[in-house]
């Protein structure tokens, strides 16, 4: 009876919302994702490992894992005040928490791994939204961790323990029981709950939300592994071409950079187009995700993305002090972006009810 | 996190894990042990109701004031329930004057969800007029001396101040309403009581104490009542692995029924 029970948006008890992981979705920042989790939308990006501030923070023997959680204004109903919620705070606290013990801390003395998170569409799940995009991120930073996490929110509505609970039955149901998870090193690494779950429910929903959790990592793992994929396509090169041509291809990548870079461009010129082509390129790659297909000015951007990350990556290999020559980079990346100015695209901003149907 | 911590030496931390192997504790308890709780209730006058915990050595002070409030707009035959946790500076030398730290805001939260979510309130018994006029329920917990464990010391606070709140008697004639001198108690519907473990290594300890709770890897707190599962927060920097939880679950059942009877017998009747 109860197995098969239905709930208010068609899905079963054990069925996870649509779930889909875009990973490096902004440009500026080391790392970055999106994720739609159902109607929630949360991006996450990491700045990173940078000297912290303020100083009094640091720990001398290991990283800190700085998570700054917010939700947008108009991501409720109504509309949320700017000011960070108690309740923004907190989860800002257990989600550093959560990534302090998978990211290798102990690298990095005295800094800090900065990662900000924001929900720009809220249904439900938010903070384990927040989690997915998170884990993404770093990933993407090449921040190494022990281990992906993966995240749900199961909860108690109408007497059933359902999960991944949607924001209409998280309000009216009787019990919300987030959880992160790494699979592989098959730890727990955030848990809350509220509400009333009898023994047998919470064993339902705890182990439930731990096999929904195993398939979510596979998605993010793809994810990641899609973006190299396209890359490597990109190039047209083989395994054994990559690792034998890796530093040459690389140097040559530099020099393109810094020939390219020379073009002056005052600062308040390159804020701003670098935001529309993040746009336009997103929604160029949920696009080509969806219909397999590439178009040319995806193939564009896709080639600068990965002079960006060779770039990143040589320079964590050479580079001792890395803050202040990054600061120097970083605007000439972003002023080599200026020709990639596209303003066609404003479609990432619609509901994603709407997205859905174009997609459909 | 604390700005600064308090750093137990290494000596002192592999002293806690060897003894801990043996299964014993730094103050001579077992693994599941509670510190010694004493509860002195109605120690502020002007309070509905108060109480003032010791767990061991750590004391916390909740007073209750029920004031006139407005319901929420989706609920207007409620009254509103608010706790919040005060980590007074005159408690611990890392806790700080000023703005809510992470930590204190956690701690309100935690004891807010155990309180709220228990039922031990009936918040439909608040309503004095329909969608104008409710009871609101103002439960501030003070920590005056951390010595470990300030969520468990704060959700006996709570209950047992709530335990002995008594809410003022109304008279209500054409919309106006007076406050008469008598006052009745307020019914409790419930009893919850919150668990803490802490992970230090691979051994897990209820109602850690102070240099336990700084050596702990992971922290883990549940809130429990008779038949249900109310609340739950696990911190600390370390993960718990996915099989540890249900044990966790099973022994917090147990210790919860045992401090539930402490603190009954210890309540006023």
């Amino acid at each position: 009876m109860s197995k098969d029970y239905v709930r208010p948006d068609g899905r079963l008890k054990n069925q996870l919302r649509e779930f889909k992981v875009e990973v490096g979705v902004l440009d500026r920042s080391e790392g970055s994702a999106k994720v739609n989790l159902g109607n929630n939308m949360a991006m996450a990006s990491v700045f990173g490992p940078r000297e912290m501030h303020p100083k009094r923070l640091s720990r001398s023997d290991r990283a800190i894992v700085r998570v700054n959680y917010r939700m947008a204004t108009f991501s409720v109903d109504g509309y949320k005040r700017a000011v960070p919620s108690r309740r923004e705070k907190e989860i800002s606290k257990v989600l550093s928490e959560a990534f302090q013990s998978v990211v290798l801390v102990k690298n990095w003395p005295r800094s800090v791994v900065d990662v900000h998170v924001e929900i720009f569409q809220s249904d439900g799940g938010t903070r384990t939204a927040a989690a997915l995009a998170i884990t993404a991120a770093l990933a993407d930073a090449g921040i190494p961790m022990r281990d992906l996490i993966g995240g749900i929110a199961s909860g108690i509505y109408e007497d059933q323990v359902c999960l991944d609970l949607t924001g209409l039955e998280d309000m009216k149901g009787s019990g919300d029981m987030p959880i992160l998870y790494s699979p592989a090193v098959d730890e727990i690494s955030l848990f809350q709950l509220d509400g009333l779950f009898t023994y047998d429910q919470f064993k339902e929903a705890y182990e439930s939300s731990l096999t929904g959790i195993k398939g979510m990592v596979e998605v993010i793992r793809e994810a990641l592994k899609e973006k190299y994929v396209k890359i490597r396509e990109e190039f047209g090169v083989d395994d054994e071409d990559v690792s034998s041509d890796d530093d040459m291809s690389k140097e040559e990548v530099q020099l393109d950079e810094d020939e390219s870079s020379d073009d002056d461009m005052s600062e308040e010129t390159f804020e701003k187009p670098s935001f529309s082509a993040v746009i336009a390129q997103v929604d160029e790659k949920s696009e080509t995700k969806k219909e397999k297909k590439v178009d040319e000015k995806s193939e564009t951007k896709k080639e600068k993305k990965v002079d960006e990350k060779s770039e990143t990556k040589k320079e964590k290999k050479v580079d001792e002090k890395p803050k202040k020559k990054k600061k120097k980079k970083k605007s000439k990346k972003s002023s080599t972006e200026l020709p990639d100015v596209d303003d066609e695209d404003d479609s990432w901003f619609t509901k994603p009810e709407e997205k859905e149907k174009e997609e459909n | 996190m604390a700005d600064f911590e308090l750093i137990v030496n290494s000596i002192e931390k592999n002293h806690i894990n060897k003894l801990l192997d043996d299964g014993r504790r730094l103050d001579g308890r077992t693994l599941n042990q509670f510190r010694n709780i004493k509860i002195e209730t109605n120690v502020i006058d002007k309070a509905n109701g108060s109480a003032l915990i010791h767990l061991g050595k750590t004391k916390v002070l909740c007073g209750v004031k029920l004031t006139f409030g407005v319901p929420w707009e989706d609920a207007p035959k409620k009254g509103s329930l608010f706790v919040g946790f005060e980590t007074t500076p005159m408690a611990s030398p890392d806790f700080r004057s000023g703005p809510p730290q992470p930590n204190q805001i956690e701690l309100s939260r935690v004891t807010d969800r155990l309180i709220r979510e228990s039922g031990i309130i009936d918040l439909e018994k608040l309503c004095i007029i329909e969608g104008e006029k409710v009871w609101q329920l103002n439960i501030d917990v003070y920590a005056l001396d951390n010595f470990g464990n300030l969520f468990d010391a704060a959700a006996i606070a709570a209950v047992c101040a709530l335990a002995t709140t008594s809410i003022p008697e109304l008279s209500i004639k054409k919309g106006e309403v007076t406050q008469l001198e008598t006052s009745k108690p307020l019914e409790i519907n419930s009893f919850p009581v919150s668990v803490t473990t802490s992970k230090i290594g691979e051994h897990y300890i209820a109602d850690a104490e102070l240099k336990e709770e700084q050596i702990a890897d992971a922290r883990f707190t549940l809130g429990l009542t008779d038949d249900h599962i109310v609340s739950g927060q696990k911190g600390g920097e370390n993960g718990i692995k996915s099989g540890k939880i249900m044990e966790i679950l099973d022994n917090s059942i147990q210790i919860a029924d045992e401090i539930r009877k402490i603190i009954k017998e210890q309540l006023p009747k």
